[in-house]
């Protein structure tokens, strides 16, 4: 082990030109005495390239995104202005209809992915909690559902890892009527027979306990309807992100034009399932990541496998390796999902906090699904 | 910003100020790009690319600059886009004005290094993330094994060390199983 590190310190001191001549030439006599270590100073090198590569497309989309947005500020005008009003106006009209309905399919599919598992799950906690506050006849009213949701704002920003809703700490025994502890019965009637009081002692629990029991009780169900644990960080993380997100007032989120019904059925029409992968029975989801320009055209399209399966045994997702050996069908199925995205009609651009256009980069995830058929998600 | 600032920044790491510099020169390489039936995104990538391919070539200690960086830039973008074109099986005459007529090998371009970089980006998408940071940390941002084991909590910068070789082991690994699996999966199917 000593030895090997050694080795590949050397050989990072002698690809990054550090090395003093007299250094080089003895190494560079050793390279060429040692095939070996020949081709995994080749593999290394070309493996730093490609870190690089990475790094650098990062750093100039990054670069890209902040010059182009401000030149479409500045350039953009009335006319495009005009444009995108009424645009969001002619969505805005089957907004919301849309919204619903375009979460069927992915509850229809509950192993589309962890994500979008996660999102549910939130929702899914939502309306049960409603529900039991009705059950019980609380007359919890809007003002303090909206402080509420204020206080649990604050928490987050205080204990950013773990995305806890705090107004469902009293109903901790929906869900895990083991953990119920005493104290919290207490909580839950108070909670039941004083609204007035229910912001203060929320405030005082979302000072007091995080990591407490009743955070543990409340962070569960997600824990248990993902069966990764993997997938639990990752869904933790996204729910932070959405809710960090939604404070902002300039609208980030690019969408298909007329909605996300409209771009189910546009799919259906043209997502073709590429044949080498039909034919050996392979499913996937691919993540593609592109820039939406505030003209509505998509630009840097980046399509990347996330899972593969075969048909057969749909639950137990390909290792990275398994999924490099079917490499043929992991790229016709990433260039599938990049010719639909491009091909796409022109999106309704993200916009700033003036109502301007801007360019803005989006995330849609692309399924490939033999039996069930192929679908479509954004999620932002 | 004058030529040799911003090839000393690219060249120091600090790319950041040189890339909006070069930045600058999009609208018109766009403008090349779109009278020969490229579109805004085919433009843009084809600029992005340009830039990677001239950071990289700046970066070799041997690099010498022979006419206006930009020149060089618009050379590599002319050389990208008829690569593309030729890939689109067409091939019309690109009349770039100051531009340099640049050969594959000028660039050190090689469809088969790039395929092998493709290859490589799919397993540094599977090696963890915290491997990842360390080679971007490393490589990239250029910081010492101090700063690496200092920012991402490692005991010790020799259990740093021993993570960085650790990730890139296993990286060539899966790098080389991927060379012969490619090779198994050709000969099963002839």
């Amino acid at each position: 082990m000593r030895a090997e590190l050694n080795n590949l310190e050397q050989i990072d001191l002698y690809l990054s030109g550090n090395m003093s001549a007299a250094q080089k030439s003895a190494f560079e006599a050793q390279i060429a005495a040692d095939p070996a270590l020949k081709s995994i100073v080749e593999d290394q090198q070309l493996l730093i390239q490609t870190v690089n590569r990475q790094a650098l497309i990062a750093e100039i989309n990054t670069i890209a995104g902040v010059g182009a947005a401000a030149a479409a500020g500045s350039a953009g005008g009335f006319s495009t202005l005009g444009w995108v009003v009424s645009g969001i106006v002619a969505a805005g009209a089957i907004g919301t209809a849309v919204y619903i309905s375009s979460s069927d399919p992915s509850n229809e599919n509950p192993e589309a992915n962890e994500l979008i598992v996660s999102t549910e799950v939130k929702e899914g906690k939502d309306e049960e909690t409603i529900g039991y506050d009705d059950a019980l006849d609380t007359n919890i009213s809007v003002e303090d559902e909206e402080a509420i949701a204020a206080i649990e704002e604050i928490d987050l920003q205080m204990n950013p890892i773990v995305p806890v809703e705090h107004h469902n700490e009293g109903n901790s025994s929906n869900y895990s009527p083991q953990n119920n502890q005493v104290e919290e019965d207490d909580d839950s009637k108070e909670l039941i027979h004083s609204s007035k009081t229910i912001k203060n002692k929320h405030k005082d629990h979302g000072i007091m306990n995080n990591g407490s029991a009743s955070n543990k009780t409340n962070y569960s169900p997600q824990k248990n309807s993902n069966k990764s644990g993997k997938g639990t960080k990752k869904s933790g993380k996204t729910t932070n992100k959405e809710n960090a997100s939604n404070t902002f007032v300039a609208n980030q989120t690019a969408s298909f034009p007329n909605g996300d019904l409209e771009r189910t059925n546009w799919v259906d029409k043209h997502l073709r399932y590429p044949r080498t992968p039909k034919d050996k029975g392979l499913e996937g989801i691919v993540k593609v990541t592109f820039f939406v320009n505030p003209d509505g055209q998509r630009t840097n399209i980046d399509p990347n496998l996330i899972r593969m399966s075969n048909r057969s045994e749909a639950d137990k997702p390909y290792s990275g390796i398994q999924i490099l050996r079917n490499g043929k069908s992991a790229r016709m199925f990433e260039k599938e999902a990049a010719r639909i995205v491009r091909i796409m009609p022109d999106w309704v651009p993200a916009t700033d906090r003036y109502g301007n256009p801007v360019i803005s980069e989006q995330i849609l995830y692309v399924k490939f699904d033999i039996e069930e058929g192929c679908y479509v998600y954004q999620l932002n | 910003m004058t030529d040799e600032e911003i090839i000393r920044e690219i060249r120091a790491g600090r790319r950041e100020q040189a890339i909006k510099e070069l930045y600058n020169e999009f609208p018109k390489i766009r403008a090349n790009i779109q009278s020969t039936g490229g579109d805004e995104g085919t433009a843009r990538e084809i600029f992005h690319d340009s830039l990677v391919l001239l950071i990289e070539k700046v970066s070799k200690p041997d690099f010498e600059l022979t006419s206006k960086l930009t020149t060089y830039l618009y050379g590599i973008n002319r050389f990208l886009w008829k690569n593309e074109l030729r890939k689109r099986n067409r091939n019309p005459e690109l009349e770039w004005k100051d531009t340099l007529i640049l050969s594959a090998d000028d660039l050190d371009y090689n469809e088969e290094k790039e395929e092998k970089i493709r290859v490589l980006d799919k397993v540094l998408a599977s090696v963890t993330e915290r491997c990842k940071k360390i080679f971007e940390m490393f490589y990239y941002r250029r910081k010492s094994m101090k700063e690496i084991a200092d920012q991402l909590e490692f005991s010790s910068v020799n259990s740093a060390k021993t993570q960085k070789y650790k990730c890139m082991e296993k990286a060539i690994a899966m790098a080389r199983e991927l060379k012969q699996g490619g090779q198994i999966y050709q000969t099963e199917h002839k």
